[in-house]
């Protein structure tokens, strides 16, 4: 089971905002954003639920899972 | 590519060059006997020496190309990829300072002994490093 998510959209949605405000926003760094939007690093729970706050939505309207997929 | 990969792929090169050197110059004199083992003991001192300012050098030169990134905290994901990285030179380390102590049957005295730890250890670190680069490559 994978992790997918929406952060692409909901960056784009937000202003267009970078990647690098998104990461300075949760404390890390840019690359580690990239990562995670790519599929590439499944967040901590801290930070997926910081990157939520920072697009004011749920767990869930930034991650999916995504049955029979297999992770990074 | 972040400063963190930045400073590995530094200290990867340094230490496969620098302690590359010298295992060269160790395995040449034990194949071609020519110079007292006491050279090499300050062949040793003066790379790691070199090593050390040059790692200070590029890492300043890094820092002052991306002042921000460098003074950026580590993440948990390079928190985690140093942490996975130290897994397999662990191994590494482990079987070469086993097979190092097997060098004791051969009565070869303590100078071959030595350079055998060593030559675990750098193998080691060099695994270390290796594992971060390819964990870096693989989730950028």
């Amino acid at each position: 089971m994978a992790i997918i998510n929406n952060i692409r959209r909901l960056r784009f949605e937000h202003g267009e905002m970078t990647q690098q405000a998104l990461a300075e926003r949760i404390g890390v760094t840019r690359q580690t954003v990239n990562a995670i939007e790519a599929n590439k690093y499944s967040p901590s729970l801290e930070t997926a639920f910081r990157i939520a706050a920072v697009f004011a939505v749920t767990l869930d309207q930034v991650f999916q899972h995504q049955p029979g997929a297999e992770p990074p | 590519m972040s400063f963190r990969e930045k400073s590995t792929w530094i200290s990867f090169l340094l230490t496969l060059v620098g302690f590359g050197f010298y295992f060269v110059s160790v395995l040449r004199q034990l194949i071609w006997p020519v110079h007292p083992h006491r050279n090499f003991f300050m062949l040793f001192v003066a790379l790691l020496l070199l090593i050390i300012v040059l790692n200070v050098v590029l890492h300043a030169i890094a820092a002052a190309r991306a002042p921000a990134d460098a003074r950026t905290p580590q993440d948990e994901r390079e928190r985690m990829i140093s942490l996975k990285a130290k897994r397999p030179a662990f191994y590494v380390v482990m079987t070469g300072s086993f097979l190092s102590v097997g060098i004791i049957h051969l009565n070869v005295g303590p100078w071959p002994i030595i350079n055998a730890v060593l030559f675990s250890v750098w193998l080691g670190q060099l695994t270390n490093y290796g594992a971060q680069l390819y964990y870096y490559r693989r989730e950028t």
